[in-house]
């Protein structure tokens, strides 16, 4: 599909992660409540997408979840529009940036069902330009080979809606509805309702394309610690993760909460130690995707891999790329200044540590001395505390020389290499 | 066109329940099952003795949700300087408070007192209704709001504000986030805590539980330390369901460029000259002999802390310009 030069969806993290947490938690609803006694059809998975669109570039931040109304004797889909006009206006006072910018919905592939047409065409009555989000919760994707690295998410943008013919619309529905599998390239049109534009011929009907978008990912600094987080440290949910018991009352109320410590890598090892394996995953990456290309360049250099000019000149682009910041003087002095302050940190740690490691020992000796004093030489001067003068004033106070100076705020550049 | 017209009726007769044959498609693990299923009657079980009562350290464990954890975070950095506030929904299953939600409430405070007003409580039952029509059936649980930049701890407005619920809502819980500190360190600084009843306050010596813990700037210090024997730390813990995990996965495909092309010596400049003002203020102290309220290995703990994370931002410019420059 030629989706180079046409907009992007960029998808924040929390958008997926608050897609995938409303399809685990309706399904679970439904598994569990299967059997007892009331509707045991799942609901529809489907919510609305906040962010901020620019030039072609849909930012997607956040998400909530959206409802449908009671079907009525018709059967015909509606969103309840009430319940999302006030979540729509509760997010907006905390996220005044955000508007609503379309919606998702979960399905078991990235085909757009006769369901989503529906529901979308009367989402742009009200939202003209409004996108369409499919995810795919069965995590199946669309192409084998690829489908392990890309995210289950198709997004669709809403164009222009133009007079088609009918049949357009039919094609779509009648492939779908004989369970035949629509075409790869297939393409969407969704019927304009509110278009006021009476058209002469009778088989022809005012609808919107839908083009799918490119889809890329970003993440603000904060979304990207904490996805972290969630990625390499929370376990995934596993039988004996809560056990519902009551037992072991606990102990009488004056002992204090014995702080097991938490299992995973922040137990007992230090944050570099974390910060330097997650950069050695990160390095592995970058070196598993090089080795792909290579493998890809070298297979074309065979005549074994089919040459794509796109590709080839993305990766001679990169190729060319030389470092941005070679040889600039005023760079490295920048560095070495980071180097040197990055050194006398660590010396002035290392020296607290020193100096309080001295002093804890001094106290001991101390406290040791005056019992020892105390029991067996009861006529010693009992002014003299001990041997040593516990002060850390006199070293301690390098370490506050190291206070005034700025770290990191002289350098320039550091941000930009890659 | 009358054919087109019946087609399109059946279509819509049909559409609902094609759509919900669809839908059933995700196969749940056991475990995710029993953690994301919220049953009403095992609630009122749970919560109808009110355990709490007989042992003021009932509650021992928090599980956070991966959703949960990812909307507190983002939220707590986007207020900045100033403190945000919100609330968690979620269930208890013995001892242990599961927290599977969270959403913010428009509220906004600086120093260490953040309070709801009126219209945040409009505001909450509001959304609360609007997400339980929307299929989330949990209850409040408790509120998180963030410290930027001073360490999680309760100060003497959040004790009181946790004490009250605690009394009127239980079960309840308080998290604090730390965005600064987060962002500096590079991984999630949070703390989550719960108050003894006024009249049951523990027995063992004052000062014993959170204390300690915690790295507490100097103009904070002294509401750290009469306040601190309120209440009690407990253990925090993380959970993703399989979907998040496999999402996570493939996320992380386009993620790692991120890990490496971020700096956190420029990210982090101000967080790190602040603090290191801070811990040299301290240790004037000790040479001034005067009050004795900052303990040496706090000092100690906090330099190490920060050498550390200076050596990150070193360590990983060092590593681009090796990767990048000298090969």
């Amino acid at each position: 599909m030629q989706l180079r030069d046409s907009a992007v969806a960029v998808l924040h993290p929390l958008v997926l992660l608050n897609i995938s947490e409303h399809v685990t938690r309706t399904a679970a609803q439904v598994e569990c409540s299967k059997g007892k006694s009331d509707s045991p059809k799942t609901p529809a998975v489907l919510g609305a997408l906040l962010g901020r669109h620019t030039e072609g570039r849909y930012e997607l931040f956040l998400s909530f979840e959206l409802t449908l109304e009671n079907a009525g004797e018709s059967g015909e889909l509606n969103i309840n529009s009430e319940n999302f006009e006030i979540r729509l206006e509760q997010l907006k006072l905390i996220f005044p940036n955000d508007d609503f910018l379309g919606w998702y919905v979960v399905s078991s592939d990235l085909n757009v069902t006769r369901m989503m047409t529906t529901l979308h065409s009367k989402i742009i009555c009200t939202y003209p330009s409004a996108l369409l989000l499919v995810f795919d919760a069965s995590l199946s994707g669309g192409s084998t080979a690829s489908s392990g690295y890309s995210l289950p998410v198709a997004v669709y943008e809403t164009h222009q809606p133009t007079a088609v013919s009918r049949s357009k619309l039919e094609l779509y529905t009648q492939i779908n509805d004989t369970g035949d599998r629509p075409q790869e390239k297939a393409e969407y049109y969704v019927e304009v309702t509110n278009d006021a534009k009476v058209l002469n011929d009778p088989n022809a009907v005012m609808a919107s394309k839908l083009v799918p978008l490119r889809i890329a990912i970003d993440s603000g600094e904060a979304e990207r610690v904490a996805t972290e987080h969630v990625a390499n440290i929370s376990k995934t949910v596993a039988e004996d993760t809560i056990v519902p018991t009551t037992s072991g009352a606990g102990g009488s109320g004056g002992s204090g909460p014995s702080s097991a410590p938490e299992p995973g890598i922040y137990n007992d090892s230090s944050q570099v130690v974390v910060f330097l394996s997650s950069q050695r995953i990160a390095v592995e990456m970058l070196q598993k995707d090089i080795s792909v290309l290579k493998t890809y360049v070298g297979d074309v250099l065979n005549g074994n891999a089919p040459f794509d000019p796109d590709v080839l000149q993305i990766v001679q682009r990169v190729l060319s790329n030389k470092p941005v910041v070679m040889n600039d003087e005023i760079f490295d002095l920048a560095r070495a200044q980071e180097e040197t302050n990055y050194q006398m940190v660590s010396y002035l740690a290392g020296m607290t540590k020193a100096v309080s490691a001295v002093r804890s020992v001094s106290f001991r000796a101390n406290a040791a001395l005056v019992s020892a004093r105390n029991s067996n030489m009861p006529n010693v001067n009992p002014s003299q505390d001990g041997i040593f003068d516990v002060s850390m004033s006199g070293v301690m106070m390098m370490m506050g020389g190291g206070g005034p100076s700025r770290f990191g705020g002289r350098s320039r550049g550091f941000g930009g290499m890659r | 066109m009358s054919a087109h017209d019946l087609a399109r009726n059946s279509g819509a007769d049909t559409a609902l329940k094609l759509f919900e044959a669809e839908n059933n498609i995700v196969p749940l693990s056991k475990g995710d099952e029993s953690i994301y299923y919220f049953d009403e009657n095992f609630q009122t079980q749970q919560t109808s003795e009110r355990p709490w009562n007989n042992n003021i350290y009932y509650y021992r464990k928090v599980e956070i949700s991966s959703i949960a954890l990812v909307k507190m975070v983002m939220h707590a950095r986007s207020g900045g300087d100033l403190e945000v506030m919100g609330l968690m929904l979620g269930k208890v299953v013995g001892q242990t408070m599961v927290v599977l939600d969270a959403f913010a409430l428009p509220v906004e405070g600086s120093e260490t007192r953040v309070n709801a007003q009126q219209e945040a409580y409009e505001y909450m039952v509001q959304y609360l209704e609007q997400s339980q029509a929307s299929g989330r059936r949990e209850p409040v649980i408790g509120w998180y709001h963030s410290h930027p930049g001073y360490g999680c701890w309760l100060s003497g407005i959040d004790v009181a504000t946790q004490m009250l619920n605690q009394r009127y809502q239980e079960p309840f819980l308080a998290v604090v986030i730390d965005p600064k500190r987060t962002m500096s360190a590079g991984k999630v600084d949070l703390g989550a805590f719960r108050t003894f009843p006024e009249e049951q306050q523990p027995s063992s010596s004052p000062g014993a539980s959170a204390e300690g813990t915690q790295d507490v700037p100097l103009n904070k210090i002294e509401d750290f330390g009469v306040h601190s024997s309120k209440y009690y730390p407990l253990e925090v813990g993380y959970f993703k369901s399989s979907l998040d995990q496999q999402l996570m996965e493939r996320l992380w495909r386009k993620h790692w460029i991120t890990t490496l092309s971020r700096s956190p010596l420029i990210t982090n400049s101000d967080y790190t000259t602040q603090k290191m003002a801070e811990i040299a203020e301290k240790i004037n102290i000790f040479g001034k002999d005067g009050k004795k309220s900052v303990s040496y290995s706090q000092v100690l703990r906090e330099s190490d802390a920060i050498a550390d994370e200076i050596t990150q931002g070193h360590k990983s410019n060092a590593l681009k310009m090796k990767l990048f420059t000298e090969l």
